[in-house]
């Protein structure tokens, strides 16, 4: 049983909501955004946001102002609640505070209106290019992606084509990793399409500093964000084939163990771990101490390879056996589905913009970071030409691994990796080094300028919506881009504004 | 949601036995301190040998500073209040962010005294959280099976460890009375006649006054025969 009591607040009252209408109105946690400030002569960009520090110089009050000072007493509050990552330093499990900043990252309503319309769009294509990649290929008939990039993908499971998940849904929550360049436009640098984590966070943090300053709350015109477990929540039982929503947790030493267990309380679901979930005639059943009770959808948070040892990895000590069965017979719906890796890779990153246009018909909204294959030629020469202010991945590894930035490299060095380039052009991906904003951040006592990522959340059920918020992750180090949380990052709630 | 597999009905109970434990321990570590500032010469480490505490150490100090914060001694009140945070972290869909708070913030308070100029004054807001948590079951606790299977957790304890400890023998009726009205509504299977025999033992009319060493024991065992 759920507790509906758990950090949520009391229904806004009615005069408070017509203050804000007449106001006019998810291992996220190993992504580290590349140093894309480092200038081409090795050396690191300053940390540079104009209109940030302009604002911090004229020392100009911000509609976040009242807040700054509340760090310290939200972090307490967010300890209370036992706000945790976990991670494995000297194969020993660690769970950390995940620092908060109570400077909020802010998106005037206009930019989301386009973050917003973009996003959609973008997953809308995703979801429609693993419906037609399980389910006969056309856009690779059609030669949009090629052959090679489809299926070589590490992420692509030849177990599930054909299996068409319910209401023809892959991506139910998907994670779009944007930063918003020098020059104001945001670009995307990653899709996550398999288990995003991180929505939980600013969740939380909305409640706590709602609870600090009621007055800042009022006058600013913000779109209120609390409503991710609801929209959640009415995701799964669009897609529910049948018997109660579960949150399948690989257990309490998971890296986002604390999201798993906050969102399983806040959309009434039950957590629960492989053990306690069995199949029997192709139908998943909750083990219940007095009765076996079916289940009809199944947000699970573990990767597709250990979700079934019976069509998976052999090996996997946490799936369930048979779990794909339950769901290739339609009985259940899995959340994302399995097989979803095989669209968000970095190979594949570089299509989606002709995903769109292929699938709906429509110029991109969102930009991707400006992006080479050295599979095509023209696109090889300019490689070769601009290594040196380039940044380039090997799309075969994943984590932060196999990411260089030309001109960090001795030439040497940068001419064995252009000649692996020419060899196996396939295996690598080249994109432009992005200088993206810094944000106003309080670090030991001031404001300093931090740079900082957002991923945004975007639910697919009945219609395609996107969360009026998200994670902003930044980095501790003055000029360093590396956001994640296991180097010492923090985060920050998202407010998008009503006007 | 009302679904409670086996694995989180046992870790309901030990939730409940955790912090009990916690809170009980937290009480007679405090009593056997401060009476052993008035005879470091005798046996100033009294009952807590019986409680598990068997470090070899001559240093009082020390002696009840392990006894409170060294999480790797099994009889501490540091290992029992992290092993109710790891039950809580995975109960939190049952019992809630609230009431998991407490539990949390026990564990913090425990944390933050061990590392204080005078932990002893800290530890009253641990034992201030165990009685937040304790309260928060009523009121944030909704399935009426997770709640009650708490609170036999806390009742099992209590009697064991007073037993154990040959401790207030006197609330032994109480705790009995409790346990028995809430027992049936936990849905848990439970040994009948092991309960009937407790009863009857404590509601015995020379219980406490006359009671052996041998009833004790024999105690002892039914209330491990109880789940």
């Amino acid at each position: 049983m759920t507790s509906s009591e758990g950090l949520s607040e009391p229904p806004v009252s009615a005069v408070e909501q017509a203050e804000l209408q007449s106001a006019a109105i998810d291992e996220p946690f190993s992504g580290a955004v590349p140093p894309q400030s480092s200038l081409a002569d090795g050396s690191v960009q300053p940390c540079c946001p104009a209109d940030a520090v302009a604002d911090m110089e004229a020392n100009k009050p911000q509609i976040y102002t009242r807040l700054v000072g509340y760090s310290p007493r939200i972090n307490q509050q967010l300890a209370r609640y036992g706000v945790k990552f976990g991670l494995y330093k000297n194969g020993q499990f660690e769970e950390r505070l995940f620092p908060f900043d109570a400077i909020p990252r802010v998106i005037s309503a206009a930019d989301w209106a386009v973050l917003e319309r973009g996003l959609i769009q973008r997953v809308d294509a995703l979801n429609a290019y693993l419906r037609d990649l399980y389910n006969g290929a056309e856009i690779i008939k059609d030669g949009v992606v090629p052959e090679h990039f489809a299926y070589a993908s590490s992420g692509f499971l030849p177990q599930v084509e054909a299996i068409m998940p319910p209401k023809g849904i892959y991506s139910h929550i998907s994670g779009i990793d944007l930063v918003e360049g020098d020059d104001g436009i945001w670009y995307v640098l990653e899709d996550n399409l398999r288990i995003p984590s991180g929505a939980s966070y600013p969740l939380v943090a909305r409640t706590l500093c709602r609870r600090c300053d009621a007055q800042t709350f009022q006058n600013a015109p913000l779109v209120d964000n609390r409503d991710y477990a609801a929209r959640l929540r009415a995701v799964m039982d669009h897609v529910n084939c049948g018997g109660i929503n579960v949150v399948l947790t690989p257990g309490r030493y998971n890296a986002a163990y604390f999201e798993h267990s906050y969102l399983a309380e806040r959309i009434d679901a039950v957590l629960a771990e492989p053990s306690e979930l069995f199949v029997e005639n192709e139908v998943l059943y909750y083990r219940d101490s007095t009765r076996n009770t079916r289940v009809g959808a199944v947000y699970r948070r573990l990767s597709d390879e250990y979700l079934d040892p019976l069509c998976f990895l052999p090996e996997s000590l946490i799936g369930v056996p048979n779990i794909m069965s339950a769901y290739r017979a339609g009985n259940l719906a899995i959340i994302n589905a399995p097989g979803n890796g095989a669209a968000d890779d970095k190979g594949i990153y570089y299509f989606v913009p002709k995903m769109i246009e292929y699938y709906l018909g429509e110029q991109p909204i969102l930009h991707n970071a400006p992006t080479y294959l050295p599979y095509y030629e023209d696109d090889l020469a300019y490689v070769l030409e601009n290594a040196q202010n380039l940044v380039i991945k090997d799309v075969a590894e994943a984590g932060g691994y196999g990411v260089v930035f030309g001109c960090e490299l001795e030439p040497e060095v940068l001419a064995d990796l252009l000649a692996k380039v020419k060899a196996e052009p396939r295996r690598f991906i080249a994109q432009e080094v992005i200088d993206f904003k810094c944000l106003p951040t309080w670090i030991d006592g001031e404001e300093v300028p931090r740079k900082a990522d957002l991923r945004a959340f975007v639910l697919s059920g009945e219609t395609t919506t996107v969360w009026p918020s998200g994670l902003t992750r930044y980095a501790r180090e003055a000029g360093s881009s590396v956001v994640n949380s296991s180097q010492g990052g923090g985060f920050k709630d998202t407010w998008v504004l009503s006007r | 949601m009302g679904s409670l597999s086996i694995e989180r009905v046992d870790r309901l109970l030990w939730l409940g036995r955790y912090m009990e434990r916690s809170y009980t321990t937290l009480r007679f570590v405090l009593t056997a301190y401060d009476a052993s500032l008035d005879c470091v010469e005798g046996n100033w480490k009294g009952q807590l040998e019986e409680l598990g505490f068997d470090q070899e150490t001559d240093d009082p100090e020390q002696f009840f500073r392990d006894c409170m914060f060294s999480a790797e001694l099994p009889a501490s009140i540091a290992h029992s209040l992290n092993a109710a945070s790891d039950n809580a972290v995975v109960l939190r869909d049952v019992i809630g962010s609230e009431s998991a708070a407490y539990v949390q913030m026990a564990l913090n308070d425990s944390q933050a005294a061990a590392a204080s100029d005078t932990p002893l004054l800290d530890l009253q807001a641990v034992t201030d959280c165990i009685m937040a948590f304790k309260g928060s079951c009523d009121d944030y606790i909704a399935n009426d099976a997770a709640r009650n299977i708490i609170k036999c957790g806390f009742s099992v304890e209590r009697l064991d460890l007073y037993t154990r400890l040959n401790y207030r023998l006197g609330d032994l009726r109480r705790e009995v009375q409790k346990l028995a009205s809430r027992i049936d509504r936990t849905g848990m299977a439970y040994d009948r006649d092991a309960l009937k025999q407790l009863i009857d033992t404590v509601f015995a009319p020379t219980f406490p006054q006359a009671v052996t060493y041998e009833q004790l024991g024999y105690m002892l065992t039914l209330i491990a025969r109880l789940f």
